[in-house]
Order: structure tokens, then sequence, then C-alpha cells
């Protein structure tokens, strides 16, 4: 019996050591092996100069390459330090002063200096790059003069000394540290001045950062290969190479993935159902709440949406939470307001519109219409199964029921970005927002925010703007979000779209890649430096 | 002969234009902003940055005076710059021209041999288990859509069995070849086939065959030289044409497997209305489809005595 009872002790104990090696030794970072990363989206990688392209295909590989005075934490979403450890906001918090790092250097050897940060920030802003980010530093001194052309430099940015430089604001901008960090497409990746001015549009070539990994083939069309910067100023990295494979088709991208040739991958409503199933790809799922509103955006110029009631009606009419569970698998939150669940501001205490019919065809019929005298809305949108036409046809049925004629249009997304730019529609569907910060992501029904900048609602209520406004000269944080968390009741009360769902941002890592985290900004949008490979990946 | 060649390519010239012309103007009435195309997202475009990109580009100039300096360009080779990458069009094409004529080349030259093969041997034995079996893989190669056969490829070698790359171009290695080539050639192989086939049932019905065989002439010289050689001036044009074709259906195949060729680009372009880069790869496709079809002109006029274009 004894004998027995040593002998299951001792079972235990070496099965006990053996999980230990097994999980306990997966917890210690590893050095080294290869990470094929996708680049998922539609469309291939166009530029690897961060002043030439926002499209999130190409973020991808300027996270790897570039490296901002300060950085956004991809889970928390926070202002971290980057190459500049320190800084200063003075009181009036119209000037800023950044404290680098001594000795960080570029992929080519040289030191990073605060010229290279101001010839960076100058270079956003000229015109004859025409880079896709002027606005990030729209609001310095100097830099309307600069643009205009009637001064060399921009007379905002300072150059205190070789590691500290000092901006200067022409108004208030509470979350201008995010703009410091590149805003959401990290545009303002530092850059060598002397490569940069030496070799003009064709860094794009042969891009030179001080980020975690640098430049090594581009493959275009088909991937970018980044290896790993011995004398990166920051944690790791502890990948020797990423290979970012373009592959906009999801397909392709599960068949590699299941193949265990690709390392990560994002995941769409009609895989997250089967991986949600399946009991070893479950296990791998990574989620989180993504940063864009799926909505149908009512022209707010037009007669027809200047009722309240038909606006809210619209919102009262579908049973969202069915088209969640049927049309999206699962893959969406409910949405209340416009602000989604990962923004800092969200406000969980606000109640979403509901389904209710009958209260939208008394609300209808308030305004004046029945199912005799119908309202007809023509919504355009692109072929989105969740935020494009084929959702518009999903929705028919109901708005139908309640007063409403609805005629869906899908359009080529060239066509589509025209009309919604020029304010050419009834309504479209799409999904929008993708600012990191609340405040920005509240902003577009801001009156002043123009229409191509995304009001394009063109919504302007001089009560929404009261608040606003109060929320952009307010410096403490927990005061704005009460500001912001106003803001979003408001309009979600005067009800400018039909709040449909936010994105739940889902990705798939296999079991050997450490360090993936919830990124509400975009699932792409890893901690690249931090990700590390245990020895079982076939790249290791 | 030669007069004949120097008379096509000539020809060449006004064709040329007269399409570069068309395209230049469908694009530029196209509905869509390439500046707002090139630097929006989602979240919209900044005033300042889409007049920028418009001075640029020179997008605020009107129509004559951009197909203009367009043409101007293009005779002194240069093919403008990429809105979307602000890099030259030439640049972009040259890697991406590699790419794709490679893969058709490879998919043209298996399909042909391939094709013909079957044909033949189905024609030859019309009737039996060989005719049956080529003929149904014609019929189902024909029918099946292509990014259906690359996606089953792709479930069944990289996902199943996980002896082939599921997609992109891995450094141009052979392995990468193999799915999108057999996606790219199975219409290919199939179509070749039947025509084969109907041809090689049309010639063996034929006197000189017959003749051939009474006089005693071996059943090999008989099908080499007189079958084979008379079945298959028909199946050279259809080969030709072909190839235009699948210069076309790259754009399919190369999305499916992420091949970084001018199918990819065409579409990524088209999509964004960067026109230069557009336009460069229509000059690449028009280039070839006319020289394809030369080539197999000269080709007709070698295999074929009767025919004399001198």
């Amino acid at each position: 019996m004894y004998k027995k009872t040593f002998l299951v002790f001792l079972l235990v104990l070496a099965l006990s050591f053996a999980s230990f090696a097994v999980f306990g030794a997966d917890e210690e970072v590893r050095k080294g092996g290869t990470v094929n990363f996708p680049a998922p989206y539609q469309g291939s990688i166009t530029s690897l100069d961060p002043a030439h392209s926002n499209r999130n295909q190409s973020t991808l590989v300027y996270r790897a390459i570039f490296d901002n005075l300060v950085k956004i934490d991809p889970e928390s979403l926070e202002i971290v330090p980057g190459v500049a450890n320190e800084w200063a906001v003075s009181e009036d918090g119209m000037t800023y002063t950044f404290y680098m790092r001594e000795g960080v250097k570029f992929h080519n050897g040289t030191e990073v200096t605060a010229s290279d940060v101001k010839y960076t920030y100058e270079r956003l802003v000229d015109p004859e790059v025409a880079s896709v980010a002027p606005d990030l530093f729209k609001f310095v001194e100097g830099s309307k003069a600069f643009s205009n052309g009637e001064a060399e430099h921009i007379s905002g940015i300072e150059i205190i000394d070789p590691y500290t430089i000092r901006i200067k604001l022409t108004r208030l901008q509470p979350n201008f540290l995010y703009n410091v960090a590149g805003g959401s497409n990290f545009n303002a990746g530092i850059v060598p001045k002397e490569v940069v001015e030496e070799v003009g549009d064709k860094f794009t070539n042969n891009p030179i950062g001080c980020g975690p990994f640098k430049f090594e083939k581009w493959n275009r069309g088909s991937s970018v290969t980044v290896t790993k910067f011995e004398d990166y100023y920051g944690t790791g990295p502890y990948l020797d190479k990423i290979v970012f494979k373009i592959m906009s088709e999801a397909p392709a991208r599960v068949a590699a993935f299941r193949s265990e040739q690709l390392d990560f991958d994002i995941v769409y409503p009609s895989n997250y159902a089967q991986y949600k199933k399946d009991v070893y790809y479950s296990e791998l799922l990574v989620e989180t709440a993504e940063l864009w509103t799926r909505n149908v955006t009512f022209n707010m110029d037009l007669e027809k949406f200047q009722d309240k009631s038909v606006r809210q009606a619209f919102n009262y009419a579908i049973d969202e939470d069915l088209i969640i569970e049927k049309l999206a698998a699962g893959k969406a939150y409910p949405a209340a307001g416009w602000l989604p669940t990962s923004s800092p501001a969200y406000n969980p205490d606000l109640e979403p519109y509901g389904y209710d019919p009958e209260k939208a065809k008394e609300l209808m019929e308030e305004a004046g219409y029945t199912s005799d005298n119908p309202l007809k809305i023509e919504i355009i949108g692109g072929d989105h199964p969740i935020w494009g036409t084929p959702m518009v046809e999903t929705i028919k049925p109901y708005l139908d029921k309640v007063g409403f004629k609805i005629k869906p249009v899908l359009l080529d997304g060239a066509t589509f970005e025209k009309k919604v730019f020029d304010g050419d529609f009834d309504a479209f569907i799409w999904s929008n927002g993708g600012e990191i910060t609340s405040l920005s992501y509240m902003k577009v029904f801001w009156s002043e925010t123009p229409r191509a900048s995304g009001n394009f609602f063109n919504y302007s209520n001089p009560e929404f703007d009261k608040i606003i406004e109060k929320a952009m000269k307010e410096t403490e944080f927990e005061e704005r979000k009460k500001l912001i968390q106003q803001a979003d009741a408001f309009v979600k009360e005067a009800a400018p779209a039909w709040f449909f769902n936010y994105n739940k941002a889902v990705g798939i890592h296999q079991p050997w890649v450490h360090g993936v985290v919830a990124a509400p900004q975009d699932m792409v949008y890893q901690p690249l430096n931090k990700l590390w490979v245990a020895e079982q990946s076939p790249r290791s | 002969m030669i007069s004949y060649i120097t008379r096509r390519l000539l020809q060449v010239i006004p064709t040329l234009l007269v399409l570069l012309t068309i395209m230049f103007f469908l694009l530029n009435i196209l509905p869509g902003d390439a500046a707002i195309l090139s630097g929006a997202s989602r979240k919209g475009a900044g005033e300042e940055m889409i007049k920028n990109i418009r001075a640029k580009w020179g997008l605020g100039d009107p129509i004559h005076i951009r197909y203009f300096k367009y043409l101007s360009n293009l005779f002194r080779g240069n093919l403008g710059t990429s809105y979307r990458t602000h890099s030259p069009v030439s640049s972009l094409l040259a890697n991406k021209l590699v790419a794709t004529l490679t893969l058709v080349g490879i998919a043209a030259l298996g399909s042909t041999i391939l094709g013909i093969l079957l044909g033949f041997a189905a024609g030859m034995r019309h009737g039996s288990y060989t005719d049956l079996f080529s003929m149904g893989f014609a019929i189902l190669g024909i029918s099946v859509p292509r990014f259906w056969i690359g996606l089953m490829l792709m479930y069944l070698f990289a996902v199943i069995f996980r002896f082939l790359p599921a997609s992109g171009f891995g450094g141009g290695g052979v392995s990468f070849y193999i799915l999108p080539a057999v996606t790219l050639g199975i219409p290919m192989v199939s179509l070749l086939a039947r025509t084969t086939r109907a041809s090689v049932l049309d010639v063996v019905s034929e006197d000189y065959v017959r003749t051939a065989r009474s006089k005693g002439l071996s059943e090999y010289f008989v099908q080499s030289k007189h079958i084979f050689r008379n079945a298959f001036l028909p199946v050279l044009t259809i080969a030709g044409l072909q190839m235009g074709t699948m210069l076309a259906n790259t754009v399919v195949v190369e999305k499916v497997f992420s091949w970084p060729g001018l199918g990819n680009l065409i579409v990524n372009s088209i999509l964004r209305r960067d026109i230069p880069a557009v336009q460069g790869c229509i000059l690449i496709f028009a280039v070839t489809f006319i020289f394809i079809n030369l080539f197999v002109d000269v080709m007709y006029a070698y295999l074929d005595p009767r025919i004399r274009y001198d």
C-alpha cells in the first residue's frame, strides 16, 4: 500500500516537473527566429516612407523600422517614452519640450539628434513633399508660413541642443502627444535628415529609421523583410527577422495559417465561428473592441434628415443583436453611441436605442411617413458583408415595415469615396473612426471639422460644439473624459447616424508565438519588438 | 517574310497610340479622385493634404494638358510616377513584369504541351477511355472558375499535404510557381485538348492520311508527319489567343496567390485610381499581346507552306 502511494507521489512529482519544463520554460523570453506576419488588407504596401502612406498595410512596416519621440502603447493606447525619455508641457499647455536619449542610433549608425526630428516634422508639412499627414503639425507656430513658402523653417520647432527640442503650438491641443507619436498611421517616424535630403523620394526603396528592425528586402507586391537592429535603444527586439507577407485574400491567409506558413492572422466572421468551436484554435484567439464604429451615416444637409424623429426611428427599427449573432457570427459588440468600448472615454452606462419597431413606426408617423407614404432613402456602400450593401439588404425589410423605402446601391471603392467626400449621397454605410484619442474620435461631429476630414454627416449643432470645444480646452483627463461622454450621449440622442456595432477585432497566433496583445487600434499593430517565438516554431 | 514582319511592326505604333489615348481618357473620366484616394483613409483626408497631392501630380491641370504631358513623357521613355508609391512607374513595372511573364511562360508552355498531348491521344483513340478521360478533364477545366481551382489546390497541397507553399512569391523559388501556374494553365490545357482532338479527328479522315497509310508508311510517320503537323495549325491560333487570355487571367490568379505581378498591380492601381501605374500596365499588356499575335502569324507562315505573305 505504502509502496503504491509512494509511486503515485513520484509520478505526480515527475509530472509537475515535466509540466514546469514545458510550460514554465515558455515564460522565459527566447531570442532568435523569424515570424511570418501578414499584411492582410486590400492593396499592396505602397510606400516604406512614413510620409507617404496612411494605409494600414504600410503602417504595419513603419512600426518595425521607425520610432518616434513618444509612442503609443498598442494595448493600453497610452503615450509611452520613445526616443524622448522625458518631456514637459508648459502650464498653459501650449509648449512641449522633449528630452531625447543620447546615443540612439539610426540603422546606418549615425546618431538621432534634434535636427533629424525637426526635419522629419517639417517634411510632413512641406507642400512639395505632399505628405499624407500635414495636419499632424498644422497647429505648430509658424507651420502655416512654412507651408505657404513664406518661411524656410517652422519657427515653432526649436532645437535647444542636440538632444532637446521644443514645440510651440498656436492653439491648445490636449492630444498633441498623439500627433508626435505619429497619429493613427505612424507618419511621424523619425527619418535621418542627411539621407532623405540626398535620396529624396527614393527613400522609400531603402528606408532607414531607428526602430527595432532594419529594412532588408522589399519584394514589391509580395513581402517586406526586416531584420533585428542590434543597437536598438529600447526593449528587444527578440526576433531575428519578420517577413510581412502581403496577403489580402482571407482564404489564402487561412490556408497559410493552418499550414503553419503564417505565424499570425486577423480573423474574419466567416472563420471566427469555426476557430471559436475548435478546441485547438480557440485557445489562440485574441479579441478586443476595435476603434471603429460601423454605422449608416445620414447626410444632414438634406431636408429628409432634418427631423430627429426620422433618424431615431431608423435606430429603433432594427434588431441589432440578431444581426451580430447571425450575420457577424458574434464578432462584434453592440453599439450604444459613437465611442467604442475600447475608447478611454467609453461610457458603459449609455443605453442603446434597442429594438422597438412600434416606437419606430410611431416616430415615423409623427414625421408624416407611413408604409403607404414612405421616406425614400438611397444607401450607398461597398461590398463588405458587415459594413457594406449586404448589410443594407438585411436591414431593408425592418425599415420598410416602419415607413422607410430603402434602396441599396453598391459602388466601387473609388466612386464611393468620391461621393462620400463630396457629400453626394442620401446615406452611406461604412465603418468610421480609427482615431486613437476619444477627443479626436468625437471631434468628427464638431461643426468646424470639414466633411472631407471626417464630418461626413456635415453635422452642426451649437450645443454640441460648446461641449466639444470645452473638452478641447480641458487639460485634465478625467474632466475631459466627462465632457466627451456628454458629447457622445448628445450625439446618440441626436442620431445623425444609425450606430449598429463596433468591430470585435480578432487575431489568431500560432502557439509558439509570444507577446501578442489585444490591440484595439488595429489587431495587426502588435508590439513587434516584444514578440518572440518558442523553439517549436518551424522558423525558430 | 521580312517585309511582312516590318509592316506588322510598323502597325504596332498607331495601334498603341490609339489604345493608349482611349485608355487615358477612359481612366481620367472614371469617377473617383486620385488625390483623395492616394492620401485619404476612412478617417478622412485633410484639405491641406489633398491640395498638396493635387499640386504635386498636376491633377488640377485640364485633361488635354495632362494628355499631352503624358504623351511627351512617353516618347522620352518616361512612364510617369505612381501616385500611390511616389516611385517611377518603369521601376514598378520592371520586377512585376518578370514575375508575371515567368508565370505565364511556365503555365503556357506546360499547358500547351499537355493540352496537345491529351487532345492528340484522345483524337487518335476516339471513343476509348483515354478519349473519355481527356474530354472529361477538359470540360471540368473549362467550366470550373479559376479562383475556385486555386483555392482547392491551395487547400489540398498546402493545408492537407503541406508540401507546397500556400501563396506568395518566396523570392522566386520553384515550389512557389507550381500552384499558380497550374491554376492559370488548367483552362488552357482543357481548351487546347478539345481543339486538338477536333482537329485530329478532321485530319484523320483526310485522303492524304489514307494514302499515306496505303503506301505502307509506318504509323509513327503517318501520325507525326501527316496528322500532327496538319492538325497543329488551328491549335496554334488558339494557343496564341489563349496566351493573351492567360495574361488577362493573371489578374485573378495573382490575387488569389498574392503573386507580385502585373495582374495584382493593375487591380490595386485601378482601385486607387493610380492612373500612371494603370497606363504602364496596359502598355505592357498591349505590347505583349501584339507581339504574341505577331509571333503566331509568323509561325503560321513558317509551318504552312500554302501561306505566303510575301
